[in-house]
């Protein structure tokens, strides 16, 4: 099942990187993590393919971390509304808002800018 | 209560004067109950039964008690929650005398690298599988907050110097500096927004409390524990934390008080920006205006509602599994007029909220002075 509802919130069309899998469940609450059932009301999922274009919600460089080397972390979300943390990549601005695009990397999600600076 | 900070101590002996604190005058075999919170003794001090260590250490310090031991809990709050309930009819066994609720934490004989490493270990596997420290949590929620309500960044200066300001007159507390915003603002970063001087420090610590079903200085009238989704990523909005609005509504609706009858709150503030968004949850403020409030000079001692008299977790520390019992010893000191240079005058009603990770759950009371 394609879940395509991503096309029209992306100001330059669809990214094409591959489509994501998502789980949601029949009241649309819809995840990247994938639980055995819908946390909010408990319903069964199904999966689901997403467009990969996203808009971060927010992000920061870990400048302190265990492992001694900075990074940047962020919050992005896809057009149904699920959000993820991911590794994010290349050069962002500060504010909140930047449409990126979720590409999958040895199990954690890593967002790129869709328009490189 | 001991004092917070860099301590030479280790977890036992701390937690050991913070018994003695309370219990040195008290009748002993009055004492039931005893709840013990910290949050990482296991991974920060290695113990590998944490509840048997520490108890044994309050026992041999006091061999004459017959209480029965209850944790470990995460944190202070979690466990004063806890007994609260248990004393209230709840799920007590039997008839609780007195009972004594401690929290303790060591975490500074480490560099600060490695207890964040080993803290991350409590966090969720999945937080952790993105190197998604506290700090960097907090820095997302920050991020979104400022510009979702369009809070100036200088706004989050003001707390650190205002907690500050209030940690110089608690002579318990870890920082008793005053710093100015100027130093706030070239402070590193440290996961941007936030910079050093937003983030409470790691700390050692030690207190507790006594609570009973006589009268005493003042009366736990309400409280109450909300939690968040199990994950930060499935948040409906991270700038909000759903978990202090449930648990603060569940607490004044138990004590039927209104947040304006509040004249002191000891709130959790681990980074600056958390103090507003916990008052705005708590509903003091609408959301994204608690920062015109402080800027207007609200906030602090003396004025209409004094918000970290103690200096918060930013100024006074954070020693985790200790952090809501220090709030409480701070409320019983503002309630019965004894906290000196930092009385803030006429404290009659207080509230505490005590939050776990990113608000995942937090805990709310209020505290009514008895006279």
């Amino acid at each position: 099942m394609t879940h395509d509802d991503a096309s029209s919130t992306f100001s330059a069309g669809r990214s094409s990187a591959p489509l994501l899998t998502l789980h949601r469940c029949r009241a649309s609450h819809t995840f990247f993590f994938a639980h055995k059932n819908c946390p909010f009301c408990g319903a069964n999922l199904e999966e689901i393919d997403s467009q990969p274009d996203a808009v971060l919600v927010s992000h920061t460089t870990v400048r302190v971390s265990p492992t001694g080397t900075p990074f940047k972390l962020g919050l992005a979300r896809v057009a149904c509304g699920a959000q993820t943390l991911c590794i994010v990549e290349g050069e962002i601005g500060t504010v909140p808002g930047e449409e990126v695009v979720i590409i999958e990397k040895g199990g954690l999600y890593h967002a790129q800018p869709r328009k490189p600076r | 209560m001991t004092r917070i900070g860099r301590l030479d101590a280790d977890l036992v002996a701390i937690a050991a004067e913070a018994a003695r604190g309370v219990l040195s005058d008290t009748d002993l075999t009055l004492v039931s109950d005893i709840y013990i919170a910290s949050f990482a003794p296991s991974e920060l001090c290695g113990m590998t039964n944490p509840l048997r260590s520490l108890s044994h250490a309050i026992q041999t310090e006091f061999p004459r008690l017959r209480a029965t031991y209850h944790g470990i809990f995460k944190t202070g709050g979690d466990a004063l929650f806890t007994a609260l309930g248990a004393m209230n009819g709840a799920s007590s066994p039997r008839e609780p005398g007195v009972v004594m609720v401690l929290g303790v934490e060591k975490m500074t004989h480490l560099p600060p690298a490695k207890t964040a490493g080993l803290l991350s270990q409590r966090e969720n596997p999945h937080d952790r599988a993105y190197g998604a420290t506290l700090p960097a949590l907090g820095a997302l929620v920050t991020r979104k907050y400022l510009e979702a309500y369009r809070v100036p960044e200088s706004a989050l200066h003001e707390v650190a110097v205002k907690n500050h300001e209030n940690g110089s007159k608690n002579p318990k507390a870890h920082f008793q500096n005053t710093i100015t915003k100027d130093e706030v603002a070239r402070s590193p970063l440290v996961c941007d927004p936030l910079r050093r001087l937003h983030c409470a420090p790691t700390s050692d610590g030690g207190a507790a409390v006594l609570l009973g079903t006589s009268q005493g200085d003042v009366w736990y009238r309400g409280w109450g524990k909300g939690t968040d989704v199990p994950l930060f990523q499935e948040r409906e909005d991270i700038s909000r934390f759903a978990a202090t609005a449930q648990a603060s509504s569940l607490a004044r609706e138990m004590a039927k008080i209104r947040t304006g009858d509040v004249d002191v709150v000891e709130i959790h503030d681990a980074f600056t920006s958390f103090e507003f968004i916990n008052l705005e949850e708590m509903g003091f403020y609408t959301m994204g205006s608690a920062w015109r409030a402080l800027e207007a000079g609200d906030l602090r001692i003396n004025s209409s509602l004094a918000v970290n008299t103690s200096g918060g977790m930013k100024a006074k520390g954070h020693p985790i599994g200790s952090t809501g019992i220090t709030a409480s010893v701070e409320l019983w000191e503002q309630l019965t007029g004894r906290a000196g240079v930092r009385q803030h005058r006429g404290a009659r009603l207080g509230m505490i909220q005590s939050a776990g990770g990113v608000s995942n759950e937090s805990y709310v009371f209020v505290v009514d002075s008895v006279s």
